[in-house]
């Protein structure tokens, strides 16, 4: 290879030549040569590198081009650094091509295409000549007077403001970070932002569009007018539809499809895969399209936005759990102050209970009210489903039984009167209530049950029989006007009655279970045969249940409630 | 050339021209090293002093490459020569640049 300086007179300024074989590799070694001749000449660097370029693409082309099968496939470049422009001639043993005037990019996802665009951007004239030795390439790229001394100061007052730019947005993303932590709205804090984006990027216009509930909805917009919200994917702007149907940002420069447009871009911007907005910007008296650097700050931006909707929402979210949290632990310490406390014996009669939910609050509940010095009145009940709703229908139901006290003494009709009470109330919200209801009268020696559709309630008499007293109609809340059998059996000494909710059947519950009704009876009549002391016929069937000693939790609730009479 | 694999993205580096004369070989390397498991492409730009068209069609090859996977190809640190070839190709709409 060769490569030689050629000094011309100053009047037509300096000459470079180069020569070589055609091949990629000395392609370069050219344009780099060519380069360092020019920067010996005192060019500016955006010359120097536009150089370096345009001849790579040249000679790229001679490369590429090459037939192959040439005599002397050799490449030529020769430069002339003029007082106002650098000329190039470029001599290849190729046949040559006619040099588009217009090239146009090609598709963003082409491969190849870009050379020939290149070459026409950054030169001035271009000129294709055919001749019988080859094919010559005449390229002129103008290049500005040296400066003079007065324009040092507006390259710096250009250098000035591009640092002011960069400061900029550093401090507005940190004055942003302090401004959000004090906005209490994410609406001020997002127009806020939007202006001052539009300010350092030179926008006029621009609209921030964020994702909720799976619409966008518009957030923040600066001097243009609010679109309406719309489902995610199928926004009615196709800018904003293009970006995110395509997740990639959306520009509209002026040129022959949009010639009155404006410069625009629109960003959409994710978290992970999650779409979370849309930031548009928009310059209309300039027809100037945005640069690397004011992209990339708009994409800084709109991360650092995205950044603090997560933050928001992670604390908005917090905030609810918490509330929800507190308000479901109050819901539970209600429902538990809602359960009878420890009971002293009447008559002769003793009660215990015990009631556990499946969740922290649950349907089931059960009640024992002292009558006076005649016994205990009781009832035992499940709501249908579980969590804070059942418990307000349990609640609602144990404060309607104890309104009609006036007929402890007769529980058939007092379910009849809680049914009409509650009936329509229970229809609207299609739930109901399994419950049944009983006196232990000591003076009359009866006790009196009735039962709608709840468990049978067991009552084990001293010969060691059992009585089971089953529902015989359906639960509260089915039928508005129900008619209930009253069971009256003799009470006796020794006697031991037992109501339960079905998580004693439940085989669902990860814990022991009876696997029948006929089972829990079983149980109970063997369990009350040596005359147990409720509290200790309680421990006996908490400790068969796994309570205590089994560390999973229920699937359904259980409760049950014991009476005995000695 | 270098690469490393960091969880699902491969980092290639410590390029200083890709052109005509380079691009097929980088473009080939990636390729083959682009195994089962990686998903995106972070391209260090911090070293590249040259690119030329040829250059810009090896990227947007690995950008598709990525893409294949539902992975990205991001440039990493261009110098503004670099940067001022992809604005004037309009690639610096269809790259992701992290300054």
């Amino acid at each position: 290879m060769d490569s030689q300086v050629l000094t011309r007179s100053e009047t037509i300024g300096h000459a470079w030549q180069w020569s070589g074989p055609c091949t990629l590799a000395a392609v370069r070694e050219a344009s780099t040569g060519a380069r360092g001749f020019l920067a010996e000449r005192g060019l500016p660097e955006a010359d120097l590198a536009a150089w370096e370029l345009i001849l790579t693409e040249a000679g790229n082309n001679s490369v590429i081009h090459n037939p192959g099968d040439l005599p002397d496939p050799s490449w030529q470049v020769r430069l002339l650094c003029a007082p106002d422009r650098v000329i190039a001639r470029i001599h290849d043993g190729n046949e040559g091509f006619e040099f588009p005037e217009d090239p146009q990019l090609p598709d963003d996802d082409a491969e190849s295409g870009r050379g020939i665009f290149l070459i026409h951007s950054l030169t001035d004239f271009r000129k294709q000549e055919h001749h019988p030795e080859g094919n010559i390439l005449t390229l002129e790229r103008r290049h500005p007077p040296a400066a003079p001394a007065e324009d040092l100061e507006a390259t710096l007052d250009a250098m000035t403001e591009e640092l002011a730019s960069c400061y900029e947005s550093l401090s507005a993303i940190f004055r942003f970070t302090a401004e959000a932590r004090r906005t209490t709205h994410l609406e001020d804090f997002a127009a806020s932002l939007l202006r001052h984006l539009s300010t350092i990027t030179a926008s006029d216009r621009g609209m921030l569009r964020v994702v909720s509930q799976n619409q966008i909805v518009t957030l923040a917009t600066h001097d243009c007018e609010a679109p309406p919200a719309c489902h995610v994917g199928a926004s009615p702007m196709p800018l904003e539809a293009a970006a995110v149907n395509s997740r990639q940002d959306q520009w509209i420069e002026v040129c022959d499809a949009y010639p009155t447009a404006l410069s625009r871009l629109v960003h959409p911007f994710y978290h992970e895969d999650e779409l979370m907005g849309v930031l548009s910007l928009g310059r209309q008296n300039s027809a100037e399209p945005f640069n690397a650097g004011e992209v990339n700050v708009v994409h800084t931006f709109a991360e650092f936005l995205a950044q603090q909707m997560l933050s928001r929402r992670h604390e908005e979210e917090s905030i609810r759990s918490s509330v929800a949290r507190r308000e479901f632990e109050l819901a539970a310490a209600i429902q538990q102050s809602l359960l009878p406390p420890p009971l002293p014996d009447i008559a002769g009669v003793s009660v215990t209970g015990h009631c556990e939910s499946a969740l922290s609050i649950g349907g089931d509940f059960y009640d024992l009210i002292p009558c006076g010095e005649n016994g205990y009145f009781f009832v035992i009940a499940d709501v249908m489903g579980k969590g804070v709703a059942a418990s307000m229908i349990a609640a609602v139901t144990r404060s309607t039984v104890r309104a009609f006290s006036h007929l402890y003494q007769y529980p058939a009709r007092l379910l009849e009167r809680v049914a009409l009470q509650t009936h329509d109330d229970l229809e609207k919200l299609e739930m109901f209530v399994t419950i049944a209801v009983g006196i232990v009268d000591v003076p009359e020696r009866v006790i009196r049950v009735a039962n709608a559709g709840h468990c049978p309630v067991v009552i084990y008499q001293p010969e060691g029989e059992f009585t089971e007293v089953c529902p015989e109609r359906p639960p509260i809340g089915l039928e508005k006007n129900p008619v209930f059998t009253e069971y009256e059996i003799p009470l006796q000494q020794g006697m031991r009655i037992l109501g339960y909710t079905d998580g004693l059947v439940d085989p669902r519950n990860q814990r022991p279970t009876f696997e029948t009704q006929s089972d829990v009876a079983d149980w109970f009549a063997a369990a009350s045969a040596s005359g147990p002391r409720v509290s200790a016929l309680k421990s006996a069937l908490l400790e068969s249940l796994g309570h205590n000693t089994d560390p999973n939790t229920l699937a359904d609730d259980q409760t049950f409630l014991l009476i005995g009479f000695d | 050339m270098n690469t490393e694999r960091k969880d699902n993205t491969l980092l290639v580096s410590d390029i200083r021209e890709l052109t005509a004369a380079t691009a097929p070989e980088v473009k080939a390397s990636v390729r083959k090293i682009f195994a089962d498991g990686l998903i995106h492409i972070d391209f260090d730009c911090s070293t590249l002093d040259f690119v030329d068209s040829s250059g810009l069609g090896a990227l947007i090859s690995l950008q598709k490459l990525a893409n294949e996977r539902g992975g990205k190809l991001r440039l990493l640190s261009p110098k503004p020569g670099v940067v001022q070839v992809l604005e004037l190709t309009r690639l610096h709409r269809v790259f992701e640049i992290v300054a």
